[in-house]
């Protein structure tokens, strides 16, 4: 039963939605459009919703000269991003729920251990050295996705502050007096309640890995072929910006660099890089809201 | 509770075990290992030397780099006992790469110092001095012969030698103009095409300009970028920045503030005068579409260039129209113009010895060179009659797996095959071009920034605020210039070109 | 409810191996904390001794920890500068603008999609998070097609609509603060709200549903539930936030002004600052020096805020203190 209050905050809510979507996707459709227009009708008119002259040669260029490896990159980058999402949610869960415990000897100095991580880091050389010297990473997947992505102090603290104050003690407690271990406890008892936190940190993770193009830059020197779909675009889209700009040392490649459609490749990129996570989004939204919600129902 | 203590000890076993299978694999990229597979794989010389060498491309790694390094490994080992691992890197991460790689341990050779800074890597104590135990003397004794004594001695760092240039164009046309030949036919400007490089005075240049923008108002007549106010000046920047300069082409070792000469004040004034006349986009500091392709797009007439023999052709492809080049200054071979990148040898080299072997080689052994940058004859490239080569049968640039367009940082591009499309004389051209440019009398001359780091970063942020609405002639040189000034000699610019001049001083007496 | 004795099975009565037994009794929770702190240990405790390059002359041939010390000499360049005032400014005006902005819009989203339902919902949802997979540099060319003097939408379709001359927006200062709130809020609402949404989902739909006996309002409803309620994670998201007020988003003050000089003294901040003065240089011991610098700024502001928080309301700061 719906009161006129009701309906005129449900109205109030879908405007302020509606005009903010709106502002979220008119540059993105620009970005859209853009990556379809002729690349000459652009530098003339500058950008616009409505080209004089429509073409599709930046999707073209990119795929002509590089399709099979696209193709493997966007592969590459599920696989990422599917097992960098799952083995972060278990060590991140596991750490938080362990934190959140109120009289945990030491929680302390751990939960400061787990906080000091998110202010200060070692700088880029020693975390290279570390990476290659001691774990030998360079040029494998372990590349990709085990530096600083895996798992970090943010999350943690998140969660475990979400354990603390969304999993009341009372109901672990009946657990305990009903026999459970702390396996147990935390399997069927903390971590049902837990899944609205567990989802926004599975989707947080999702989207960093996802749009991480660092780790392969850095770690990825000889294996290009563990390139991800980010790592491609980038690589691809820096080298263009600095085959164009150093246009004077290049004699021989002049003929071909005249071929790139710079601006609207650039956009075609943009759009390569998101196309994907607008497909599945639906279908991982509907498990997200499924998760948020049954978390949401409660003792 | 033990199924879920058994579940999770499962998990972190298959954890534990994928981290230590990616480890495992990670070896085969590791230092050690290469090294061992140097000397293992390579059985039957039993001392063959398995060494890295490492440049760029534009593109990442050429599809057939695989074959390309098998084919220099059969010259290489056969004829010098060494095995050669090519690791390319992309323009974009070839600096981290290089400096992650070198300080982290890993085994690099030979490599080029391109886009790491050859004198920054020096200050940090990446690199190899090539003389140290007669190194060059005794293995690369070729090198000085293909290169010239002159040049080499260019690319010391306080007395010592740490690099190598390359052959390829060292001088630079000053003051050189490509407008596109259809708007000049345009005006009725005649264009003379038995020369390459047209040579007219300033005023003309303006005056072609100004016509240019009557006939055709609604195209942006000029375009600066921001190379242009070094390629249109005779100005020597020292250590490769404008803090301290030589000018009047570098005749007299004289360290002076460039902001405060005449030159700078006369070209920002005309910037200034295109300005107000039109011609310059108002997008200009902001628009970051390279000029050749604005000219493509029929949006823009001129933009200023780097003359070189071949340039009018490479100006034509790129802009995808006829262009005019003129030339209002002259050659120059500036102070950092040789020791630009050099081929150097890193502190992680197995060997310095076979390192210089192998640089020599390049340098002298026309089969290897033309391996190096034009592929495997019959696959990559063929040589026509004419003696220049050209795109194997059922090849071109974009299906060809080596046609990486990075010719011009190889070690000796002399000794290989001219491409066709270019005068065949492109090779003697260029070193023409190169010995009768004028010559900057601080040729070689490096920077310490040591010292003046802190001034350094200050100067370089006051730089960048103002150098585009100074050069682009934005803002009134009367005032803006003035006002740069003032901030960079607070931020401690004065520093800067004193301790230049020590160094330079100190330099000069040395030699 | 901080002291309730929740293992009351595994109790020992012996006082002295109290300590002992409870120990024990947590080593299974140890053991699920143990993955989490053997990474943390790997990817940011081992390399943390790395640090000391910033008190190093750095020479690879004598490596990180032989290199010879100068002390504080390369963190000079971040004091002795004029525009060492500017940029540590912009820095933290900048940030604070973010949090008060991004947490008030992220908060109203939360709360009116968490009041949403059905398809629309999902749509609007999909559609925020959507700018903040695209990269800083695009955004700055969609910034770009819009604020370009010569073709931009702004100068060439919706200034003439209110009669306004065209301006040059890339070389007048006093727009660019609102515009870098504005695309820093536009890239991260639909990031930030999820953990707000997904904490109101969490709440305990009895004490709505006995407020909506009592006949209160939305609006109430808002005010004495909703945001008590919010009261820990807004405290906590923002502490975090303060920790990270000396770092700016590199990309966002670079790449969407187009790093246009005439901008600095709006755009320049310690990165954006440290990035110019170090691309000629290349100096890894001088950027390193930078970062410290960053994170103790930080980590004293942050654990002074937290004791604040602390002496306010203990359950809700970042780290509570005790055993």
């Amino acid at each position: 039963m719906k009161t006129r209050e009701d309906k005129i905050y449900d109205t109030i809510g879908h405007v302020i939605m509606t005009i903010l979507s709106l502002v979220a996707i008119i540059p993105i459709l620009l970005m859209l459009v853009s990556s379809a227009t002729d690349n000459n009708a652009l530098l003339q008119n500058g950008y616009s919703f409505f080209p004089e002259k429509w073409s599709l040669f930046a999707y073209e260029w990119i795929f002509s000269s590089n399709s099979a490896v696209v193709l493997r990159a966007y592969g590459m980058s599920f696989v990422l991003t599917g097992s960098g999402v799952t083995i972060s949610l278990i060590i991140t869960t596991l750490l938080a729920y362990g934190l959140s415990k109120k009289d945990l000897p030491f929680r302390g100095a751990l939960t400061f251990m787990v906080f000091f991580t998110m202010l200060f880091n070692g700088g880029l050389v020693s975390t290279y050295i570390n990476y290659t010297r001691v774990f030998h990473v360079k040029d494998t997947f372990a590349g990709l996705l085990v530096p600083g992505l895996l798992m970090n102090a943010f999350n943690v603290l998140l969660m475990k502050s979400y354990f603390v104050t969304g999993v009341p003690d009372e109901i672990l407690e009946a657990a305990y007096i009903d026999g459970a271990g702390e396996f147990q406890t935390m399997y069927a008892v903390a971590l049902p309640m837990a899944k609205p936190i567990i989802a926004t940190i599975g989707m947080f993770v999702g989207i960093s890995y996802w749009n991480d193009w660092n780790n392969g830059f850095i770690y990825l020197v000889k294996n290009t072929d563990l390139y991800s779909i980010q790592n491609l675009l980038n690589r691809l889209m820096q080298n263009i910006q600095a085959l164009s700009q150093n246009a004077s040392n290049l004699s021989d490649a002049s003929q071909g660099l005249a071929q790139i459609p710079t601006a609207t490749v650039r956009m075609a990129m943009a759009t390569l890089g998101i196309l994907p996570i607008v497909i599945i989004y639906p279908f991982i939204q509907k498990n997200f809201v499924k998760g948020i919600t049954l978390g949401g129902v409660k003792g | 509770m033990k199924k879920v203590v058994a579940l999770f000890l499962v998990l972190m076993m298959i954890f534990g075990l994928v981290a230590c299978g990616k480890a495992d694999k990670g070896n085969d990229a590791g230092q050690t290992s290469e090294a061992d597979q140097g000397s293992d794989s390579d059985t039957a010389g039993g001392e063959i030397t398995h060494l890295v060498m490492s440049f760029m491309t534009f593109t990442g790694a050429p599809a057939d780099t695989q074959k390309v390094q098998d084919a220099m490994n059969e010259i290489l080992t056969e004829k010098y006992g060494i095995e050669v691992e090519l690791q390319i890197s992309d323009y974009a991460s070839y600096k981290q790469n290089m400096t992650l790689a070198l300080s982290g341990g890993e085994q690099i050779d030979v490599f080029n110092t391109i886009t790491t800074g050859y004198n920054s890597m020096v200050q940090q104590g990446y690199l190899v001095d090539l003389e140290e135990n007669d190194l060059l003397k005794n293995y690369g004794a070729g090198i000085t012969e293909a290169v010239g004594e002159e040049y080499m001695n260019a690319c010391r760092v306080n007395g010592k030698l740490y690099g190598l240039p390359n052959n390829r164009d060292m001088a630079q046309g000053r003051g050189c103009a490509a407008i596109a030949t259809e708007y000049l036919e345009g005006i009725g400007y005649t264009v003379d095409n038995s020369t390459e490089i047209i040579k007219i005075p300033v005023d003309e240049l303006n005056e072609i300009y100004a016509e240019l923008h009557d006939k055709y108002p609604d195209v942006e007549v000029y375009r600066p970028t921001i190379l242009s106010m070094s390629q249109f000046s005779n100005v020597d920047l020292l250590g490769n920045n404008a803090f301290g300069v030589l000018l009047n082409y570098g005749k007299e070792l004289e360290v002076e503030n460039l902001f405060t000469s005449d030159f700078y004040k006369e070209y920002c004034a005309r910037m200034y005068d295109y300005n107000q006349n039109g011609y310059i986009s108002k997008d200009a500091a902001t628009d970051t579409t390279a000029v050749t392709e604005l000219v493509k797009a029929g949006t823009l007439m001129s933009y200023t260039t780097g003359g070189k023999p071949g340039i009018k052709q490479q100006e034509t492809n790129l802009c995808g129209r006829p262009m005019t080049i003129f030339q209002t200054l002259d050659d120059y071979v500036s102070s950092a113009a040789v020791a630009s990148f050099p081929w150097s040898i890193s502190i992680n080299t197995v060997s310095a010895e076979a390192s210089m072997k192998l640089l020599n080689a390049l340098y002298t052994d026309p089969d290897l060179a033309n391996i190096l940058s034009w592929g495997i004859e019959g696959t990559h490239y063929k040589v026509l009659d004419s003696g220049m080569s050209t795109f194997a049968d059922g090849v071109d640039a974009t299906t060809s797996g080596w046609s990486h367009n990075v010719t011009w940082q190889m070690p000796n591009q002399f000794i290989t095959y001219v491409w066709e499309g270019n005068d065949p004389a492109l090779w003697e051209n260029i070193k023409t071009f190169n010995t009768n440019a004028q010559k900057s009398s601080a040729s070689g001359f490096t920077f310490d920034t040591t010292n003046v780091a802190t001034e350094m970063t200050s100067v370089q942020n006051v730089y960048d605020e103002y150098q585009k609405s100074v050069e682009y002639g934005f803002v009134d040189p009367g005032t803006g210039i003035e006002e740069m000034n003032a901030k960079m000699l607070k931020a401690g610019l004065d520093k800067i070109i004193t301790e230049k001049q020590t160094q330079l001083d100190a330099w000069a007496a040395a030699k | 409810m901080t002291d309730v004795k929740i293992h009351k099975r595994a109790n020992n009565n012996e006082s002295s191996s109290k300590k002992r037994a409870k120990l024990k009794r947590f080593i299974p929770i140890y053991i699920m904390m143990l993955p989490g702190l053997v990474y943390l240990f790997i990817n940011n405790y081992m390399p943390l001794p790395g640090l000391i390059v910033a008190f190093k002359q750095y020479n690879a041939k004598l490596g990180i920890y032989g290199s010879k010390f100068i002390g504080f000499k390369n963190f000079e360049y971040l004091f002795k500068t004029t525009d060492a005032w500017v940029i540590t400014r912009n820095t933290i005006l900048y940030n604070i603008a973010f949090i008060i902005v991004n947490t008030v819009m992220a908060i109203m989203v939360a709360v009116i999609l968490s009041e949403l339902n059905g398809k629309r919902k999902k749509a609007y949802q999909s559609l925020i998070l959507l700018p903040n997979l695209i990269s800083t540099v695009i955004i700055g060319y969609l910034v770009f097609a819009f604020l370009s003097v010569e073709n931009g939408f702004a100068n060439n379709t919706i200034l003439p609509l209110f009669g306004k001359e065209p301006i040059d927006w890339y070389s007048e200062p006093r727009y660019w603060p609102f515009i870098i709130i504005f695309v820093s809020a536009w890239k991260s609402v639909g990031y930030n709200c999820i953990v707000y949404l997904a904490t109101i989902m969490g709440f305990d739909r009895s004490y709505y549903e006995s407020a909506l006996v009592d006949g209160a309002t939305r609006w109430k409803q808002f005010q004495y539930i909703t945001l008590p309620l919010l009261k820990p994670t807004i405290i906590m998201l923002t502490l975090m936030a303060v920790g990270r007020i000396f770092y700016s988003d590199f990309g966002l003050f670079y790449q969407v002004p187009m790093n246009q000089g005439a901008l600095y003294s709006v755009t320049n901040t310690i990165d954006t600052y440290v990035y110019r003065g170090l691309l000629q240089l290349g100096n890894i011991s001088m950027s390193a020096a930078a970062g410290l610098y960053q994170s103790i700024v930080g980590f004293i502001l942050v654990l002074s805020a937290n004791m604040l928080v602390r002496r306010l309301d203990k359950d809700s700061a970042l780290i509570q203190g005790g055993n």
